[in-house]
């Protein structure tokens, strides 16, 4: 069967959201008004934790209805529940859900972003019947339990173990900065699974956020905030269906999800309209009056150069995938761009407002970017440090040696 | 077609980037462009007839009604970003810069004189905007034209006019008693003097001219050189970024090549974590140097209102990029790298010369500010 046109499909998607969602009335577009609404510019996700909590009925009641109507997993193939239509059909569609006020998908950028695309690759058919549909559904939020006290850059030590019980499997260990662990119903969790060799020693589960022996605790950042948590497992029990791909090839399965964490890292909404927007930026400097200032016109030009060309590239490697040649792992250096571009964030911001960044005076949209140069650190570690990330493309894209 | 749509390169713009690559790897290998360098005119006259008539890249953007190929800035600057890897040191780039700008001004009789010589080689061309501080402003021209009986002459100098030396035709714009014009000069016109300038960049020479009373031919009816000189200032910008990607490209394989092969304590120099890092920050400087260079030139292609802005970050982030590249180039090539006998120095002359001759950073930073609404 032949698919639609993209036309009758999008027609149909607009009809559907019309008829649930009220129009954004901006045509999508936030537009930004120095002065106006919340002068928060974060850079990690600190959610008030009721809110956050009080949001996800309606982030769940959004993926239903997405899935009941075709819309949940739109370039998923349909073996898998997917609605088997090609990849411009999704993009397209989320282009369409932005004119709409729905409930959106950024708490689920774990789950539908790395974990599930794992999924993907490396369950196995029935996993991958049973899994997909429940987290493109919101039924099962997954979060991503890799990072250890021990096992931070060197993410092949992690020490958490697996030892098989019969028909499953036990799990002990500790994990750390795990994004949404304490709203996840599921956790891609690597372990250590045998004493054999570096990289072939690991085993990838899929284990229940909920089951005994899991204990969840919000980890608080530098910002003062807490977007990660630490989880704790004390002897916890995973059926060996939950096993994802075979025993020894967990290295595998955390690379994959890995790279998808780079592409979504490199991607997000940083890079787009929130707090680098040229407007709010051109606010920021009227409202201390610099405007006219030849250093602060200067320091400016540079910065819009930066943010410009990472927004370019980001661009050009869409086009170049959606002409089938996608960029490899290479996308990694997008997200060093954006640590980078946090960074000449804070220092023009620092440039601009002087005092008023680092004690409040009241006025509005000041002393908030504190959390952009609170933040910055943060994004040269997660996902990869630029060091590893360094490493990883000198040796794979560019052909170099490994350290000996 | 939005700019989304055409920033993958297509099919033919690549089949045009291996022609190029394959003919300039075979007719312009280091020796002979080191002795075209040496020659009198900078280049090898016979190896760019060859480029314009084998390849026929001479008209790329001039329309078909003028003898060219009617192509738009896309594929102008994968030509660009070839030659640039090539560090080609023939006039390409300037005979470019005045078809722009003889398409600008919109003189007919003139285009339908010189664009087709210009695209078909037999004649080559260049233009002469900038004054003793590099800056183009038709307002401050730096030559004056007067209207005496017989026609117009031009007083003054300008500097800095890429292949002043080899161009048969020179557009300059220069300040009239009504309002600033473009005028066509000619080469071995009474009263121009032509002087070589010297210069950092050996693949691209430069000449200051001095008008003594020169006639020269008003194009179209005058008026509108700031606006004309915004174009060719724009086909500048582009083509300079992409010459920037290109020459990125060429250093980042001799540096990558050179550290996987150079052995020091036993073992390749790429194996040490410092040199490896410098080498996937060079990698960084290609993809966003080169994305940018093709996004902006698409964005002029299809006519995006934010192509001036593109333009220039295009020219402030893939200048500032090749001087880095090309000098982590020398770096990593050790002694090697420093001496006369390497190419590796022509790219870092080129890189700074580049950048400098396109407006310089500073004018970048301003003009970013300026058009992002500052």
């Amino acid at each position: 069967m032949s698919d639609p046109p993209l036309e009758d499909f999008l027609r149909q998607a607009e009809g559907w959201l019309a008829a649930r969602y009220l129009a954004a009335g901006d045509g999508g577009q936030r537009r930004f008004t120095w002065g106006e609404g919340d002068d928060e510019v974060r850079v990690f996700q600190e959610p008030d934790p009721v809110a956050e909590a009080d949001a996800l009925p309606a982030i769940r009641r959004w993926r239903r209805e997405l899935w009941d109507h075709g819309y949940g997993w739109i370039d998923g193939p349909a073996a898998c529940g997917g609605a088997g239509l090609p990849a411009a059909y999704a993009r397209a569609f989320e282009r369409l859900t932005r004119r709409y006020r729905v409930p959106g998908d950024a708490a689920l950028t774990v789950s539908l972003g790395m974990i599930a695309p794992a999924i993907l690759r490396h369950g196995s058919p029935g996993q991958r019947r049973h899994w997909l549909p429940l987290l493109y559904s919101g039924q099962q939020i997954a979060c991503q339990l890799f990072s250890e006290p021990g096992a931070g850059s060197d993410l092949a030590a992690v020490s958490t173990r697996a030892t098989r019980d019969g028909d499953a499997w036990r799990i002990t260990g500790q994990k750390v900065w795990t994004s949404g662990a304490h709203l996840a119903d599921i956790g891609e969790i690597i372990c250590r699974t045998s004493g054999g060799p570096r990289h072939h020693n690991l085993t990838a589960f899929l284990v229940d956020m909920r089951a005994p022996g899991v204990t969840v605790r919000p980890l608080r950042q530098m910002t003062g905030g807490a977007s990660f948590n630490e989880v704790f497992l004390d002897d916890v029990a995973v059926a060996d269906a939950c096993r994802l791909d075979e025993e020894g090839r967990g290295w595998q399965v955390a690379l994959t999800t890995l790279s998808f964490e780079r592409n979504a890292m490199g991607h997000s909404a940083f890079g787009g309209a929130g707090i680098l927007s040229t407007a709010r930026l051109i606010g920021l400097v009227h409202a201390a009056a610099k405007q006219a200032d030849p250093v602060t016109r200067q320091e400016f030009g540079e910065l819009i150069s930066h943010l410009r060309v990472a927004r370019y590239t980001q661009e050009v490697q869409a086009a170049q995938a959606r002409a089938g040649d996608a960029p490899g792992l290479e996308v990694a250096l997008n997200k060093i761009a954006l640590s980078e571009n946090m960074k000449r964030l804070a220092g023009f911001a620092a440039g601009v407002l002087g005092p008023a960044l680092i004690a409040d005076t009241g006025a509005w949209g000041t002393y908030a970017w504190t959390s952009v140069l609170l933040g910055a650190p943060g994004y040269r570690l997660g996902g990869g440090t630029d060091e590893i990330l360094k490493n990883t493309i000198a040796q794979r894209v560019l052909g170099l040696p490994r350290a000996t | 077609m939005t700019i989304r749509d055409r920033l993958a390169l297509t099919d033919d713009e690549r089949m045009l980037q291996a022609t190029l690559r394959e003919f300039l790897t075979a007719r312009l290998p280091s020796a002979e462009l080191r002795s075209a360098l040496d020659s009198d005119a900078g280049y090898s006259m016979t190896l760019h007839a060859r480029l314009i008539s084998e390849l026929g890249v001479g008209g790329l953007t001039i329309p078909e009604d003028f003898g060219g190929l009617g192509l738009s800035q896309a594929e102008a600057c994968v030509v660009h970003a070839e030659l640039g890897r090539a560090l080609y040191p023939g006039p390409f780039l300037p005979g470019c810069l005045a078809a722009a700008a003889l398409l600008a001004a919109g003189d007919l009789a003139a285009c339908q004189e010189w664009l087709p010589r210009l695209a078909d080689g037999s004649a080559t061309g260049t233009v002469a905007p900038a004054g003793e501080n590099g800056s183009w402003q038709a307002g401050r021209a730096p030559v004056q034209a007067e209207k005496a009986p017989g026609g117009w002459r031009l007083h003054g100098r300008s500097w800095f006019v890429l292949s002043g030396q080899a161009a048969d035709i020179i557009i300059v714009p220069a300040a009239a008693a009504s309002a600033p014009g473009m005028f066509l000069v000619e080469s071995g016109a009474p009263g121009l003097a032509v002087t070589p300038m010297t210069g950092l960049d050996l693949t691209r020479r430069a000449a200051a001219l001095a008008f003594d009373a020169v006639p020269a031919r008003l194009l179209g009816r005058g008026g509108d050189a700031a606006g004309v000189l915004e174009q060719v200032e724009r086909h500048f910008l582009l083509a300079t970024a992409a010459e920037a990607s290109g020459g990125i490209s060429w250093c980042l394989d001799l540096g990558v090549g050179y550290a996987r092969d150079r052995e020091q304590f036993g073992r390749p120099i790429g194996s040490f974590q410092a040199v490896a890092h410098q080498c996937a920050d060079m990698l960084a400087d290609l993809q966003s140097a080169a994305a940018a260079a093709r996004y902006a030139a698409v964005a002029s292609a299809a006519g995006s209102e934010d192509a001036a802005l593109a333009a220039r970050v295009a020219a402030l982030r893939g200048g500032e990029s090749y001087r880095r590249v090309a000098e982590a180039a020398i770096h990593l090539l050790g002694g090697v790298g420093f001496t006369w006998e390497h190419d590796a120095h022509l790219y870092y002359r080129r890189a700074w010369s580049a950048q400098q001759l396109a407006g310089g950073p500073q004018a970048h930073r301003a003009a970013i500010a300026d058009l992002a609404g500052l």
